[in-house]
C-alpha cells in the first residue's frame, strides 16, 4: 500500500473510480454543469489556520460550506476567525461569500465559486442574544455541540448521554426563527433526538456516516437519528474523514460511497448530501497531534488510525471523483444533481430563506 | 403580618427568640467567644441596587462574624468580568482596616484574634468554561471556593432546575481534578442530584453544600439536598451550610429563623454535628425582590419549584441578625461544644483540609 505523499504523487486519473468512455464523459458532464456543494469544509484549517486558493479553485467545486472551528468554544475567538476568512474571501476575485441558496447558484453563473458560514460548535455561552450577532456577521448553520458537553447538550463522546438543556430547546427556537441551519453532527444521541423534536426546521448531520456500517465510532449516526432526521425534511451528508467510515486499513471512496448508497437505501435519496471534512490537510496527522495534546479522545470515540488517508478523495482535486463514483453505483443524472446540491439548496431556501 | 420594611424598623431585640436570661448570657457569650464563619455570604456586590459597602460596614461588624465566604456571582458564566468583579471587591476590603482577605484556615483565626472580618472568595458558579488553566489563574487572584454548577446545565454537570438529570462531564471529572490539586472548596449547592452525588464521590477531598437546606422538609423544591445526597457528603468527610434565603425552606407565607433552625435539627440528626454549618446567603437588599427581578432566563428559579410566597425571612432578615442564629440554636437545647461546630468550627476544619 502507498504512503500518503506517494498516493498523492499519482496521476488524477490513476486516484479516480474507473468508468467506461461513455461513463466517464457523463461524469465530466455532470460535475461541470451541476452546482455542488460540501457542506463542511476547513479550507482555512481545521485547528491551525492556513489558506491556499489553488487547491479550491481546482476542487471545481461550487460552494463550500466553511466550518469555523472553535474548539474553545469561545465566542469571541470564533467571530474573529470569521472576520480573518471574510476577508481572505474578500481578497480573492475568484471566491465569493454566500448566505443564501440563490448566492450559489449565482456564484456558479458568474464563474465564481461561494464560500458559506457556520460555527464547529456554536460558541454562544449562555448569551443566546449572541446568535443575531453571529447571523448579522454571517454565520448560517451551527453545530449545537462538539464531541463533549456544553450548555446546550451532551457530545457524541461525553460519558453521559443527556437531551438538551432548557437553554438548548431556546437556543433551538432561536436559530430556527432567525434563520440559521442547525447541525447535529458531533451530539450525543439523546441531544440530537431532542433538537430534531423541538426544531420546526429541518436539521442536519452534515458530516456523518452510518453507525451500522462501522459501529464503534460513536459519532456515526444510527439508523434511528438518521430517520428522525429525515422525516424532519433533514440532511445527511457523508464525510471523508479516514478512519471514520471505516477501520479498514485501506480506505477511500469507496468506502464514502457504501455510506451514501446506505442512508440513500434507508431513508432515500432526498435527504443524502456531501459533507466531506476532509481533502485540504493531512487528516490523520492532525488526528494523531490533536489526540497526543489530549484535545480529542479517540479511544472514547471509537476510532482507530487504521488508514492514513482516502483513496480517491483524498485531495481538493479529487471532488469529481465523488460524481465519477455516484455515476458506478448507479445513480441516475438528477439523483446524482439531488446529492450534489439540490437537496442542499432545498433545505436552505427553507431554513436560511 | 407586617411587612419587610416595617420589620426592619422594629428595635433588634423584638426580632430575636425569646430566651431565658440564663440562656441569654450563654448565647450572648457563645456568640462572641466562638469563631463565627458564614460560609455562604452576597453581602458585598448587591445584585439588585449598589450600596455603598462603607455604609454596610457597621452592619456586618454588628453580626458578630469573624469572617465569611463571599461569593462573585457571574451568572452569564463568563470568566473575565467575574474577576474584574473580583478585583473591584478586593480592592474594598484590602483598602479597609478592619477587613482582612483569606486565603487560608488561619486568616480567619487571625481576624478573630484581631477584630476584624476575613473575607474569603467563592465563584456561584465557576466561570471556568472549557478552559481548566483559568482554575489556576482564579486561585492565584484570590478565589478559593467554587460551585460547580448554577441551575442550569454547563461543560461541567447539570444544575438542580436543568430538565435533564445528568451526571458530571469528563471535563467535570477533570475539572475537580483540578481543583482538589490547587485546594479550592467544591460547592455543590446549586447542582442536580446527579452532578452532586458524582462530584461527592469523584472528589479527593471533602466537598461542601454551602448554603442548603433538607429536600425532606420540602420535597417540591429541588434545590434542596436529599438524604441521599447529605449522607454521602457526610461520608466523605463534607460539610453543609443551611442557609437563610427567603422561599428555600419553607413554602409558607410566613418563614423565618424556625424554619433554618428545623433544617439545622433535621441535617444534624441525619448526618451528625459534625457535617452542619451555617451559610446563610444574606444580601443587604430585599432578598425576594431580587429572585423577582433577576433576570429569568439566567436564574431561572421557577424551574426547580420555587414560589414567591413569603416576603422576608423573619429572625435573620438582615447581617446583624446574625446573633439570632447562636441564640436559637441555645434555644434548641445544644451544648456549648455543638453551637461552637455549627457556627464555625466545621468551616473551619473543612477549610484547613481542603485550602490549608
Amino acid at each position: 500500500m502507498l504512503s500518503r505523499e506517494e498516493y498523492l504523487e499519482l496521476a488524477l486519473v490513476e486516484r479516480f473510480v474507473p468508468l467506461g468512455d461513455e461513463e466517464g464523459k457523463r461524469a465530466n458532464r455532470l460535475f461541470d454543469q451541476l452546482v455542488t456543494i460540501d457542506m463542511h469544509t476547513h479550507i482555512f484549517g481545521s485547528v491551525h489556520f492556513h489558506f491556499e486558493y489553488e487547491p479550491v479553485r481546482q476542487s471545481g467545486m461550487t460552494c463550500c460550506f466553511e466550518a469555523v472551528p472553535a474548539l474553545s468554544e469561545d465566542f469571541h475567538e470564533s467571530m474573529e476567525l470569521l472576520g480573518r476568512y471574510r476577508s481572505l474571501v474578500e481578497a480573492e476575485p475568484g471566491l465569493v461569500s454566500a448566505f443564501r441558496a440563490e448566492d450559489i447558484v449565482a456564484a456558479k453563473r458568474d464563474g465564481k465559486q461561494a464560500v458559506m458560514y457556520q460555527l464547529e460548535p456554536q460558541t454562544m455561552g449562555r448569551d443566546l442574544s449572541r446568535i443575531d450577532a453571529a447571523y448579522g456577521l454571517g454565520v448560517r448553520m451551527m453545530l449545537l455541540t462538539f464531541n463533549t458537553r456544553n450548555y446546550i447538550g451532551d457530545g457524541c463522546g461525553e460519558r453521559t448521554n443527556s437531551g438538551l438543556s432548557y437553554l438548548g430547546i431556546e437556543m433551538v427556537e432561536r436559530l430556527n426563527d432567525i434563520g440559521i441551519m442547525i447541525d447535529l453532527s458531533h451530539c450525543g444521541v439523546q441531544t440530537s433526538l431532542d433538537a430534531i423534536k423541538f426544531s420546526t426546521d429541518p436539521v442536519l448531520f452534515n458530516h456523518t456516516g452510518a453507525q451500522a456500517l462501522n459501529p464503534p465510532v460513536t459519532r456515526l449516526k444510527t439508523d434511528e437519528q438518521i430517520r428522525a432526521v429525515a422525516d424532519k425534511g433533514g440532511l445527511i451528508g457523508i464525510s471523508a474523514i479516514p478512519n471514520q467510515l471505516s477501520s479498514q486499513p485501506e480506505q477511500g471512496i469507496e468506502d464514502m460511497l457504501n455510506h451514501i448508497d446506505y442512508v440513500a437505501n434507508l431513508v432515500g435519496i432526498e435527504h443524502v448530501v456531501i459533507g466531506l471534512d476532509n481533502t485540504f490537510h493531512d487528516q490523520v496527522a492532525l488526528h494523531r497531534k490533536l489526540a497526543a495534546s489530549k484535545s480529542v479522545d479517540l479511544e472514547k470515540a471509537g476510532i482507530t488510525l487504521a488508514a492514513g488517508y482516502m483513496y480517491g478523495i483524498e485531495s481538493p482535486l479529487e471532488w469529481r471523483n465523488i460524481v465519477r463514483g455516484l455515476v458506478s453505483r448507479g445513480y441516475a443524472d438528477d439523483e446524482i444533481e439531488k446529492v450534489v446540491s439540490r437537496n442542499a439548496l432545498r433545505v436552505m431556501e427553507e431554513v436560511i430563506g | 403580618m407586617i411587612s419587610r420594611d416595617e420589620y426592619l424598623k422594629m428595635p433588634l431585640k423584638d426580632r430575636f427568640i425569646r430566651l431565658e436570661s440564663e440562656q441569654e448570657a450563654r448565647a450572648e457569650e457563645l456568640h462572641r467567644d466562638s469563631l463565627i464563619i458564614d460560609m455562604h455570604t452576597c453581602m458585598l456586590e448587591d445584585r439588585l441596587v449598589h450600596q455603598d459597602f462603607l455604609e454596610n460596614v457597621p452592619r456586618i461588624q454588628r453580626s458578630g462574624m469573624n469572617g465569611f465566604v463571599e461569593e462573585v456571582i457571574p451568572l452569564d458564566e463568563e470568566f473575565a468580568p467575574s474577576m474584574e468583579t473580583l478585583g473591584r471587591t478586593r480592592l474594598k476590603i484590602e483598602k479597609h482596616p478592619d477587613f482582612l482577605v483569606a486565603f487560608r484556615a488561619q486568616d480567619f483565626i487571625r481576624a478573630k484574634d484581631t477584630g476584624k472580618q476575613a473575607v474569603m472568595f467563592g465563584l456561584e458558579p465557576q466561570c471556568f468554561g472549557r478552559h481548566l488553566d483559568r482554575v489556576a489563574v482564579a486561585y492565584g487572584l484570590g478565589i478559593r471556593a467554587a460551585l460547580l454548577t448554577l441551575n442550569t446545565r454547563n461543560f461541567v454537570g447539570d444544575g438542580c432546575g436543568e430538565r435533564t438529570n445528568a451526571g458530571l462531564s469528563y471535563l467535570g471529572l477533570e475539572l475537580i481534578e483540578q481543583i482538589n490539586e490547587l485546594g479550592m472548596l467544591i460547592d455543590l449547592s446549586h447542582c442536580g442530584s446527579q452532578t452532586t452525588l458524582e462530584a461527592i464521590e469523584a472528589s479527593r477531598d471533602p466537598v461542601v453544600c454551602n448554603h442548603i437546606g433538607a429536600r425532606a422538609l420540602y420535597p417540591q423544591l429541588k434545590r434542596l439536598k436529599t438524604d441521599e445526597e447529605l449522607v454521602a457528603l457526610a461520608n466523605r468527610g463534607g460539610v453543609a451550610g443551611v442557609s437563610a434565603i427567603p422561599n428555600q425552606l419553607s413554602r409558607n407565607a410566613e418563614q423565618g429563623i424556625e424554619d433554618m433552625l428545623n433544617h439545622i435539627d433535621y441535617i444534624v440528626n441525619l448526618i451528625g454535628i459534625d457535617h452542619v454549618a451555617i451559610g446563610t446567603d444574606i444580601v443587604f437588599s430585599d432578598q425576594v425582590e431580587v429572585h423577582r427581578r433577576t433576570d429569568k432566563s439566567l436564574l431561572k428559579l421557577d424551574s426547580y419549584g420555587q414560589e414567591l410566597n413569603a416576603p422576608y425571612m423573619y429572625g435573620i432578615e438582615s447581617p446583624e441578625e446574625w446573633p439570632n442564629i447562636t441564640r436559637g440554636l441555645v434555644s434548641r437545647g445544644y451544648s456549648d461544644d455543638e453551637i461552637r461546630k455549627i457556627l464555625g468550627g466545621n468551616a473551619l476544619r473543612i477549610i484547613q483540609e481542603v485550602v490549608g
